[in-house]
């Protein structure tokens, strides 16, 4: 599984915020439009970086569009930090280039730091400052001001806990105040390296949301993540990298879609199999005790249908087999590693 | 530079190592004060103003052990707590970052020798009162004030060595331990090796005077000679290097480590 799946952009959603436990985002200035006019916000080209004879990131093409929040995926050590790291100026990457905005990350990463909020593995602050006094000296490195903070501590469901010290925050806490960070200077682009981890169900529930949210304000979100069941729910579009390399990159729908298989539930599965063992555009098939699995184009789904009913053979369910993300990541992650 | 330096501002405000150490150099300044007080053939040293630069004097002594926990501590944890990629994703600037940690680290080695020159005036005030001699005379032509404003500037000076060699330290070698045990580790190994080539004569003896512990003596010594000529305090050898050398030695000794930390911080990735 190497071929990449070429895709047409998807239009931004443009509704309208919805009420959340995290909150709206009130920062006092106007809410970031997404431009029409450049609808790529992320894109690397032939991205590399290596460490002696190690390749960490592979010629790595990368296109996010604006406006959708992008699932970027991978077993640990694919790349996917190293990729986040040149993207936000820390690694300087061996070859390739990468722009956000349109901007080179190697020539204008001020500007383009300026527009983007990032969370980059686990949340580091200063564990001597509280929630509030770290988001402060933030703040103060954004050039932004310090009036913002107790607004974005409430969106992030911190402010409760806001005079306590950081190292006293539990793992959730800590990745709330890594989010709040990031969404301090109201940025167009978020970069988000596993910010659900370490949160409880409840915090990955109100993290799904909010990024749904973000994402209904017209941000662009970069996601990196192992939580692949809410990846599946809230991301527009997922690249899986494995071994510094994109493996595939695509629609979530139609990459878990993309084997034209269809699941067929019925009381005799040997006998519905040697019927349509018979039909010339039939694929493999696999049989079981109370299905079977047949490679066939989706839209001849009621042609099966009525081939097995012409022989008596009455079937309790049809459809396209739906694969999960899970499964569908094992099965192209552990392919490439076969 | 100016976001690095409220930043770094709000977090000295904030911790308790910088308090506790200027707490600690007050301490070691008093008891080493009180104890020689306690030899009367010191204390004419001791009064005013004499007593200040003596208090000074002390301040910078002590400089190579206390100030170094500090600076390696801030340079380092910054890697240690991963918080420079939080930092360098708001402000990209790496020479900010890195200077501005180092300005805000000497700040507060000069406000730890306000506090010095406090602690020093009331211990020469009891001292003179005990003596009875509340005031010293100045040599002719020496300006005390003056004497004292430089040796406040040299005794700063001579602690900035100390304070950017761990600093560096802790950025290069990404680690607070690094920087705090490069920095004291200098400074005892210094003295020893010091020790050692004065005892094996020319032309290893030379080669110890160009250490940078030689040039912060040599600075600390004649400044204070300035205006403690008479008691036994008033030390200066005949192979101390000039005010205006050690300031020159100095200060190449502070860009060659800026320059490096500079360059290696600038370089570097971030893998923190």
């Amino acid at each position: 599984m190497s071929a990449q799946i070429a895709l047409a952009p998807a239009p931004p959603d443009r509704q309208e915020p919805t009420p959340h436990a995290f909150g709206p985002y009130e920062s006092g200035a106007a809410p970031f439009k997404a431009q029409s006019a450049a609808p790529i916000a992320i894109e690397t080209t032939q991205l590399t970086k290596r460490y002696d004879s190690m390749v960490a990131v592979d010629h790595l093409d990368l296109r996010v569009e604006q406006g959708e929040i992008f699932g970027f995926l991978g077993p640990n050590g694919a790349g996917k930090t190293t990729t986040m790291r040149m993207l936000l100026g820390l690694i300087r990457p061996t070859s390739g280039s990468a722009s956000i905005l349109g901007m080179d990350v190697a020539t204008d990463l001020p500007a383009i730091l300026a527009r983007t909020g990032s969370m980059i593995e686990e949340p580091a602050f200063y564990p001597y400052l509280s929630g509030r006094d770290n988001l402060r000296a933030m703040a103060r490195l954004s050039g932004i001001s310090e009036n913002l903070v107790p607004k974005i501590l409430e969106r992030v469901d911190l402010a409760g806990a806001a005079n306590k010290r950081f190292k006293a925050y539990s793992m959730g806490m800590k990745q709330r105040l890594a989010l709040g960070a990031a969404l301090l200077a109201d940025p167009e682009i978020l970069i988000l390296d596993e910010p659900a981890n370490g949160l409880d169900p409840a915090g990955i529930v109100e993290m799904r949301d909010l990024m749904k949210e973000l994402k209904h304000e017209g941000r662009t979100v970069l996601i990196s993540s192992h939580v692949l069941h809410e990846v599946e729910q809230i991301c527009d579009r997922i690249a899986i990298v494995n071994g510094g390399r994109i493996v595939v990159q695509g629609r979530v729908e139609e990459l878990l879609h993309h084997n034209d298989k269809v699941e067929i539930r019925i009381d005799h599965p040997e006998e519905a199999a040697d019927v349509l063992h018979t039909v010339p555009w039939m694929g493999h098939i696999d049989r079981s005790h109370d299905h079977i699995l047949v490679s066939a184009p989706l839209e001849r789904t009621a042609e099966i249908n009525r081939l097995l009913a012409d022989q008596g053979l009455y079937a309790s369910v049809i459809k396209p087999q739906e694969e999960s993300l899970e499964q569908y990541f094992l099965e192209v992650t552990e392919g490439v590693k076969a | 530079m100016i976001g690095f330096l409220r930043s770094d501002w709000r977090k000295l405000r904030h911790r308790w190592m910088p308090r506790i150490l200027v707490l600690i150099l007050l301490a070691i300044v008093a008891l080493v004060f009180l104890g020689i007080s306690s030899r009367a053939r010191f204390r004419s040293d001791l009064v005013m103003p004499d007593g200040l630069v003596v208090a000074l004097s002390l301040g910078a002594a002590f400089a190579a052990f206390i100030w170094p926990i500090l600076a390696g501590s801030w340079s380092g944890s910054e890697y240690g707590w991963g918080t420079i990629r939080m930092a360098l994703t708001k402000e990209p600037n790496r020479i900010a970052f890195s200077l501005s940690g180092l300005i805000v680290v000497l700040m507060t080695v000069g406000a730890g020798l306000i506090l010095v020159l406090v602690v020093g005036a009331i211990a020469s005030s009891l001292v003179g009162a005990a003596t009875h001699a509340i005031v010293s005379t100045p040599p002719a032509g020496a300006n005390a004030a003056g004497v004292v404003i430089k040796m406040f500037f040299g005794a700063w000076y001579a602690s900035a060595f100390y304070v950017v060699l761990a600093y560096a330290a802790g950025a290069i070698f990404r680690s607070p331990a690094a920087g705090i045990g490069i920095g004291i580790g200098f400074a005892v190994a210094q003295s020893a090796v010091s020790g050692i080539f004065g005892a094996l004569g020319d032309p290893w003896k030379s080669i110890a005077l160009h250490f940078p512990a030689a040039y912060t003596t040599a600075l600390n010594s004649r400044l204070a000679n300035e205006l403690v000529v008479k008691g036994p305090l008033a030390r200066v050898s005949s192979d101390d290097a000039s005010i205006q050398v050690s300031i020159i030695a100095l200060a190449i000794y502070l860009a060659l480590l800026i320059g490096a930390m500079v360059a290696v911080v600038q370089q570097r990735d971030v893998t923190s």
